[in-house]
């Protein structure tokens, strides 16, 4: 099937170009543009349209004495923070990607003996819904719908939802208008998945939300 | 007048602006040319600034120019602000950041390299980025590396930095293409930190149509952009 359900959309690549993408969704997004060119190019040209128009904004009042407040700082020598180094690290025998350096993996959970789930917090947006999801090997989720922007990383296995098969890197973004949605794990592996939601939920009707009917809320 | 006499490029463009130029009412032709000739010398204009911009910041990483490196400031830091007031952020807040983002602009000069696009580009991705980390700022935010524009990017090679160049030109020629409406709900989009809803209430149209011209304006980005490049 198509190549277009297995990326971001391009609004929310320009979400996440203005910075304007909650930083759980964000997080999803930039573990997949780690391992897409092709997303990495559709960035640049949404940085280069934000730049464009940046450029055009009518410009805000600032202090007279802020460019010297920055030559000053320039001039004290103050060192530049530098991002440290990610370190890999797994969970579950998985290895994640180096954009989910410093998220925090909460115990794992199972829901069903073939689905199991753990809580990933993101530094400074603790608040944020996004889940590991390991499904083993034949299980298929129950149909289920959205509400608001769901946005899921494949990193091991695969699945299909009846539109398209995924493989890891691949990026499924589901919403409203997206119904019916029945994941079915295909292939030996078991599948491991990073998964944010937009919508402020509850841990548990988050779960409920994603797995409705198996969890029968 | 008809289609024919008027010159090819301008032509072009009100053929993709959608203007019915095989209409004879002389009075809409008429408009309609000048609004796409006075559209067309701004992003001309645009251009040069992009290319005035990039000679300032060449000033900056080679001699560390620090009159290059003001008209920089004058430049980006009221632009930066107006971005921030948008997203809602309080005016000690707006001034943290932009002293952050051409602090920033000063410290990485070295790093800039034309062929990862123009100099507004650059400053838009650091000023995004420290949009990002204020928004969680309470937390270790040395823990998650947020300059994914510099890390990230894929090695340009000798032939893609000539085309970087060139999509910087056709970025703002692509920006001109669309039609005011969609401009407008793109700009909101970029730079106001505020639900579609909220947009659709400011400009007094349904929330569809906001969602629509956004996902036009979107879609014929790239598909001139990717032509472009």
């Amino acid at each position: 099937m198509t190549d277009a359900f297995r990326h971001p959309s391009d609004e929310t690549l320009q979400r996440y170009a203005s910075g304007g993408l909650r930083p759980g969704l964000a997080l999803v997004v930039r573990v997949h543009l780690g391992g897409c060119p092709s997303c990495r190019a559709a960035l640049r040209r949404f940085d280069a349209v934000g730049g464009a128009l940046l450029d055009e904004l009518p410009p805000a009042r600032i202090s007279p004495v802020l460019l010297e407040k920055i030559f000053a700082r320039i001039d004290s020598g103050e060192a530049p923070q530098e991002a440290r180094p990610a370190p890999v690290f797994t969970a579950d025998g998985f290895a994640l990607p180096a954009a989910m350096a410093g998220c925090r993996i909460g115990p794992w959970r199972f829901v069903h003996p073939k689905l199991r789930w753990a809580r990933v917090e993101v530094p400074g947006a603790e608040a944020d819904r996004v889940i590991l999801l390991k499904i083993a090997a034949g299980f298929a989720a129950p149909a289920h719908s959205h509400r608001g922007l769901e946005l899921t990383q494949v990193l091991a296995g695969g699945f299909t939802d009846g539109r398209a098969q995924y493989e890891p890197g691949d990026l499924i973004e589901a919403d409203e208008s997206l119904a019916d949605h029945e994941p079915r794990v295909t292939g030996d592996e078991d599948c491991l998945c990073l998964a944010a939601v937009e919508k402020p939920l509850r841990i548990h009707s988050l779960l409920g939300r994603l797995f409705q009917p198996l969890m029968g809320i | 007048m008809t289609a024919a006499v008027v010159e090819s490029p301008t032509l072009d463009l009100a053929g993709v602006l959608g203007l019915s130029l095989g209409r004879r009412d002389t009075a809409i032709e008429a408009k309609g040319r000048t609004r796409v000739r006075a559209r067309d010398e701004e992003a001309t204009a645009s251009i040069a600034r992009a290319e005035e911009l990039a000679a300032w910041m060449d000033a900056v990483a080679r001699n560390q120019d620090r009159d290059a490196f003001a008209r920089l400031h004058r430049h980006f830091a009221p632009k930066l602000a107006a971005w921030m007031a948008r997203a809602g952020m309080s005016q000690a807040h707006i001034e943290d950041i932009v002293q952050d983002c051409m602090v920033a602009v000063w410290r990485k000069a070295p790093l800039y390299d034309t062929a990862h696009g123009g100099v507004s580009t650059w400053i838009f991705a650091i000023a995004r980025n420290l949009r990002v980390d204020h928004s969680r700022r309470k937390a270790n935010r040395e823990m998650l590396p947020l300059n994914d524009w510099d890390d990230m990017d894929d090695q340009p090679d000798g032939e893609s930095r000539l085309l970087a160049a060139e999509s910087e030109t056709q970025v703002r020629r692509a920006l001109e293409r669309l039609p005011q409406e969609q401009k407008q709900v793109l700009i909101e989009a970029y730079f106001a930190d505020k639900p579609q809803s909220s947009i659709a209430q400011g400009l007094g149209v349904p929330l569809g149509t906001v969602k629509s011209r956004l996902r036009l304006a979107l879609a014929k980005l790239r598909a001139l952009l990717e032509d472009a490049q």
